[in-house]
Parts: structure tokens; C-alpha cells; sequence
């Protein structure tokens, strides 16, 4: 009878973990490898960003952080009477409301993007295992509009400019017009290494932002209208603290650093002189400083968008 | 007190049987070893992996063999 209950629990843990371990292994060896793989991807990145970082560096030199590089609004300015400017900018300006894309079994996460990461029934059945741990199901259920960015009205007035990184992970995306009404938007491209993104939207068209001729000198008083934390059309002002090529996060590409008081919400602004005119939009900032795309490479850039090209400078 | 009732060839079945069993059972931990570790390498790949993809967009650096890619 004994030697009998042994044979059979003997037996069970034998079948069961042959069961077992095969699967196990499996897994076990797909997250290793996924794992050794984001580590060499994410070793190449801090690589390309260190020397980038460095070659920005080396570039620099006070007359091009003054903006002397480019053709720059010589005229002198006075004091900016930023309450008699920003009426005129208003109109062209948006707030960018949007709805995430939804969590599901994970298929929105970028790791899928790293290259050498591999999905297989394993990866598949860990998502599934996560979603459920997490509760991602009733966060999908739950998603709300949020506003999380801004815009300004460019082209013939149904086309808004924002950045990239404000629509690219949206299922969804309706713009506020400065009259207080929301139109529904529809994502024409972005393009997130230069962090300009392209809506059309419905309606009656809106007044497209003037462009400035010449970008302003480094000192000079400049502003912008976002929503940061979400609060639409907020005003703040600052100067253009220097131009540089700037290798952080996004393409190593020429910014205009300002340092007007932005937060989250703000991306995609407009960024305006003295004269109300565009000179830049918000990209990204590492406070109290933000970079900013200049205006010329964001006509560009949306330009080639909605040609269907790629933008190469 | 249970040995005492078992035949000696039976005894040896006892013993393969019990090593079988603690063999298996050793083996059944390691699974569970593995799922449990590779279940927290997932969710670590799923963070930290997350912020990489949304670099390798951002700087728009090339993707090449995007084996399985979702």
C-alpha cells in the first residue's frame, strides 16, 4: 500500500514537472534573451547620446549659441507689452485633447520597437499574465479625454501644428479652438524624431499663425501659449537663452533654447516674438530650460508630411 | 514503523520511489524559479523597454530585425 502511494506521487511529480520545466525553460530563456537584447540596445543608445552630446559640444561656440548661425531680427526691441501681443496670437492657437491608446495585452509598449526583442507565445502569455496582475482591462475601459498638449492653426486653417510626442501614442485626438468649441482631429503624421505632428481638423477653418521673417536674437523677449498640467491657453514669456545643436533626447538637430516657464501641457506651443509671429514650438525641456523646434524646420518638416515624405535635412 | 512492514526489494522500490519523487519535486521548484524570475524580467522589459522604444523613435536611430515585432 505504501510502496503503491509513493509510486503514484512519485509518478504525479515526475509527469508534472516534465510538464512543467519545458515551458519554464522556455519562458526563462525568452525574457533572458529579451533581456540581453534591450541591455546592448539601450548600451548603443547612451553611446549615440554621449557622442552626440559631445559633438554638440564641440560645435558650440558663444556666437552660435547667440544665434549668429542664422539669419536673426536684428531690429532693436523695447520693453514687450506681452497683454497687447498675445490677443492677436490667440485665435491661431489650440489646445490638443486625446485619448491614449488603449493598454491591451501590451502591444502598445515600444519595447516592441527595441531591436532583437522578441515576442512568442511566451512573451504573449506574460503580457496577458500582467494585464491581469495590473488591472489593465478596466484601465482601458476607463480612458477619458485629457489635454496634454498644444498647437497652433497653420496652412489654410484646418491644419494644426503640434509635437510629435503629443499625439503619437493617441487613439483619438480633438482640438479646442480658442473659441471654446472642440473639433475632431485626425492625425495626417508626425514624424517623433523631429517632434512635429500634423492634425487635420473639421470645420470652418481657423486663423493660421503669421510666420516671422527672421528668428530673434538670443536675449531677446519671446512667448508662448500652451496648456500646462492641462490648463488651456496659459501665457508665459521668457527669452531666447541660446541656439545649440542639441543631442538629449531627440535627433541631434538645431534648437532654440528658451526659458519661459513650461511644464507638461505645453508641447507643441507656438512659440511667438514681439511682433505675434511664430519663431519656434515647444519640443521638450529640462527645467527651468526648454528646446524648441525652430519654425522653419517645423513648416519643413510638416511640409514633407503631408507630401508623404520623409524630412531630411 | 511503516519499514517494518515492507519486504527488502520492496524497500528498494521505496527508495527510487522517494528520490523520484524528491527529483521531481526539486525539478517543479525550478520551474516555478523560472517563471517566477522570467515573469519579473518581463515587467522589467516592459518599463524600462518602453522608454527605450519611445528613444529609438525619438532619435529616429534605424530598427533593424524587429523579429516578432507586435
Amino acid at each position: 500500500m505504501i510502496v503503491q502511494t509513493w509510486r503514484r506521487a512519485a509518478l504525479s511529480a515526475y509527469i508534472l514537472a516534465g510538464l512543467a520545466l519545458a515551458p519554464a525553460a522556455f519562458t526563462f530563456a525568452t525574457t533572458a534573451a529579451n533581456v540581453k537584447a534591450l541591455g546592448v540596445q539601450k548600451t548603443r543608445i547612451d553611446q549615440a547620446e554621449r557622442k552626440a552630446a559631445s559633438a554638440a559640444d564641440e560645435a558650440l561656440n558663444a556666437y552660435s549659441a547667440a544665434g549668429q548661425i542664422n539669419q536673426v531680427d536684428s531690429l532693436p526691441h523695447g520693453p514687450v507689452d506681452w497683454s497687447e501681443i498675445a490677443p492677436h496670437v490667440v485665435p491661431s492657437v489650440v489646445n490638443i485633447s486625446v485619448i491614449q491608446r488603449p493598454k491591451g495585452q501590451g502591444e502598445s509598449n515600444r519595447v516592441w520597437l527595441v531591436p532583437g526583442v522578441q515576442t512568442n507565445l511566451a512573451t504573449s502569455l506574460l503580457n496577458r499574465l500582467r494585464a491581469w496582475c495590473h488591472g489593465w482591462a478596466t484601465d482601458d475601459q476607463t480612458r477619458e479625454w485629457a489635454t496634454i498638449g498644444a498647437g497652433f492653426i497653420s496652412g489654410d486653417g484646418n491644419t494644426v501644428l503640434t509635437a510629435a510626442h503629443v499625439v503619437n501614442d493617441a487613439e483619438s485626438v480633438r482640438v479646442k479652438m480658442p473659441a471654446g468649441d472642440w473639433r475632431a482631429a485626425r492625425i495626417i503624421g508626425h514624424d517623433y524624431a523631429q517632434d512635429v505632428g500634423v492634425l487635420l481638423i473639421d470645420g470652418e477653418p481657423g486663423r493660421p499663425m503669421p510666420i516671422a521673417p527672421a528668428m530673434p536674437r538670443q536675449g531677446q523677449a519671446i512667448a508662448t501659449i500652451g496648456a500646462p498640467a492641462g490648463w488651456g491657453f496659459s501665457l508665459s514669456a521668457g527669452i531666447v537663452s541660446r541656439y545649440g545643436e542639441e543631442g538629449g533626447l531627440l535627433k541631434p538637430a538645431k534648437f532654440m533654447q528658451i526659458d519661459a516657464p513650461i511644464t507638461g501641457g505645453n508641447s507643441g506651443g507656438v512659440v511667438f516674438n514681439a511682433n505675434g509671429e511664430a519663431v519656434s514650438m515647444v519640443s521638450y525641456g529640462n527645467q527651468p530650460f526648454t528646446q524648441a523646434v525652430p519654425i522653419g524646420r517645423v513648416l519643413a518638416v510638416a511640409d514633407a508630411i503631408q507630401r508623404g515624405r520623409r524630412y531630411s535635412e | 514503523m511503516t519499514k517494518d512492514n515492507v519486504t527488502g526489494d520492496q524497500g528498494r522500490e521505496l527508495r527510487i520511489y522517494r528520490i523520484t519523487f524528491a527529483l521531481a519535486l526539486a525539478g517543479l521548484m525550478l520551474a516555478g524559479w523560472m517563471f517566477q524570475t522570467a515573469y519579473q524580467q518581463h515587467v522589467d522589459l516592459l518599463n524600462f523597454g518602453d522608454r527605450a522604444g519611445e528613444k529609438i523613435q525619438m532619435r529616429g536611430m534605424p530598427q533593424d530585425d524587429q523579429e516578432g515585432r507586435q
